[in-house]
């Protein structure tokens, strides 16, 4: 699995640097420093720093602009890790090396994997550039607890991976990404509470919520960096459940789809 | 060219693209449940700020009417979005190899600019504008919207976005990665715009910036119109959007001839 997983990462990061503009990482930059931008600007131009008396109770903390520009760059984060891992059969079939993976004996976790790890420092490049916006912006952090920041940031990648095999395979199926794809963002950006308290949204949206691994993880990341609190292990099994749920259904589905694709058309 | 022969361009380019462009019932979600969620999440984005008597919100924004400001935010910018969508297809054109096919025929290219980005308004803005005339109805106080106006600026924002479209189209004639105006119009438009936060409150750069975009000054009509608070700001709006959408129809132009000159310059036999 892991030779898999080392000749997927190496392969798909020469051929991004030599095939693939840099179009989207810049894109997801431009988007996340203006997801900066708009947080600054709403609050010190739009409300000129007046809360609702209810945002720290719902998020642990009245730092507002800590709170949007933390979701945010992982909100672009999120969404890098999923979209790229998710549409890698996808690529492959278009570029036609599906057949030829799909005959080759290797085990597809470890291509999933190998192409996680290669997102990862994409990803994460766009995610320390959106930070550094944010710094700009005044993105101030107390003393976090490492431990916990370790853990939960560990939590939301693995969340970030289940969730992007689920996708894979329907958008295998479906044999589109466009809306797919822009669908489940859609959804997530209203429901995970990226930009703002799940709790503001009515009852029935929360608990559509909590059927994603990233709503959960999300929420313990980001309040282990935004008010250094320690990770308690209740929360863990809760997200690492639905996780590898998820990541059991994305392989299953994913192994049931492969079979059938090349007798449809 | 033959008289007539401009409006015969622009109807083949519409029937082109409807065949090209409607694929059954997926145009459902990106023209109306995508638009619909975003504005639910800026709407539920907003609940952390205090609003209510007395706080800096309500000064800016009337209580009780931020549902109406953000959707007419986004109904304006949903037009002007689909214009820019339309330039990013443009692309496709190119890689299909069609563009050369339109360019050696002596039909106006203009006329085939603005087929493509009229084409791409009724395809995108239908469904959602309809959408919005049912919320507008549950949301907004009738009495106060002044509906001659309305109807006045929702034609005049109608053209505008179409010229916007069309010199998009223009500009992308010069690359075949035009997916840099996805990136590069998506959150300026929203934020400069004035979709989530009015412009009257920036700071003065960023007015000089948001003074770039037509979509400030749909928006300023639009809204006004809503509220019926048509001032000399309003008329100013008015005036400086319908010259400003003709001086871009001239830009279109230059930067059609530009194009050409260019491709024919750099490019191979078959043109591009």
């Amino acid at each position: 699995m892991w030779q898999t997983a080392i000749a997927t990462a190496v392969r798909n990061q020469r051929s991004n640097l030599r095939a693939y503009p840099w179009t989207f990482t810049f894109g997801h930059i431009i988007e996340g420093g203006y997801l900066v931008l708009i947080s600054y600007f709403s609050y010190y131009y739009l409300i000129r720093g007046e809360l609702d008396a209810q945002f720290s109770v719902f998020a642990g903390s009245s730092n507002y602009l800590a709170y949007v520009i933390i979701g945010g760059a992982l909100s672009i984060f999120s969404t890098s890790m999923i979209m790229n891992v998710s549409r890698a059969l996808m690529t492959e079939w278009r570029e036609g090396t599906l057949e030829a993976l799909l005959l080759s004996p290797s085990r597809r976790n470890g291509y999933f994997l190998g192409n996680a790890a290669q997102q990862l420092y994409r990803s994460g490049f766009e995610l320390v550039t959106i930070l550094l916006f944010g710094y700009l912006a005044g993105l101030r952090l107390p003393t976090p607890h490492l431990l916990s920041v370790l853990t939960s940031g560990l939590l939301f990648l693995l969340s970030c991976y289940a969730m992007a095999l689920v996708l894979g395979s329907i958008m295998l199926y479906t044999r589109d990404t466009y809306i797919v794809q822009n669908t489940f963002f859609a959804v997530t950006t209203l429901l995970c509470g990226f930009q703002f308290p799940r709790q503001y949204l009515p009852g029935y949206l929360q608990q559509a919520a909590e059927i994603f691994p990233l709503t959960s993880a999300l929420e313990l990341l980001r309040s282990s960096l935004l008010t250094g609190e320690e990770v308690g292990l209740s929360d863990v099994p809760l997200v690492l459940l639905l996780s590898f749920l998820y990541i059991a259904v994305g392989l299953w589905c994913n192994r049931r789809v492969e079979r059938g694709m090349f007798e449809r058309f | 060219m033959r008289p007539g022969g401009l409006w015969l361009t622009v109807a083949a380019e519409l029937r082109k693209q409807h065949q090209n462009r409607t694929k059954g019932r997926t145009v459902f979600f990106s023209l109306l449940f995508w638009p619909a969620l975003a504005f639910l999440t800026s709407y539920y984005s907003m609940k952390p700020y205090r609003s209510g008597e007395g706080s800096m919100l309500s000064q800016v924004i009337p209580d009780g009417r931020i549902p109406l400001f953000l959707l007419s935010g986004y109904l304006v910018f949903q037009l002007f979005w689909t214009a820019v969508e339309s330039a990013w297809l443009f692309e496709l054109e190119r890689k299909g190899g069609t563009v050369e096919t339109v360019f050696l025929t002596p039909s106006s290219k203009m006329g085939f600019l603005y087929g493509r980005s009229l084409y791409s308004l009724l395809h995108g803005i239908w469904m959602f504008a309809s959408f919005s005339l049912l919320t507008f109805i549950f949301v907004a106080d009738m009495s106060s919207v002044n509906w001659l106006a309305l109807l006045m600026v929702l034609l005049v924002t109608l053209a505008a976005a179409i010229v916007w479209g069309a010199l998009l189209c223009a500009v992308s004639l010069f690359s075949r990665e035009s997916s840099f105006l996805y990136y590069i119009f998506q959150a300026p438009m929203q934020l400069f715009g004035g979709v989530r936060i009015p412009p009257a409150v920036f700071p003065a750069w960023a007015t000089g910036l948001s003074a770039l975009f037509p979509v400030t000054y749909s928006l300023i009509l639009v809204r006004g119109a809503l509220y019926n608070d048509i001032g000399t700001g309003w008329w100013w709006s008015l005036v400086i959007l319908i010259i400003g959408s003709l001086a871009l129809i001239g830009c279109t132009r230059y930067t059609l001839y530009r194009a050409e000159r260019h491709a024919r310059m750099k490019g191979n036999w078959t043109l591009f």
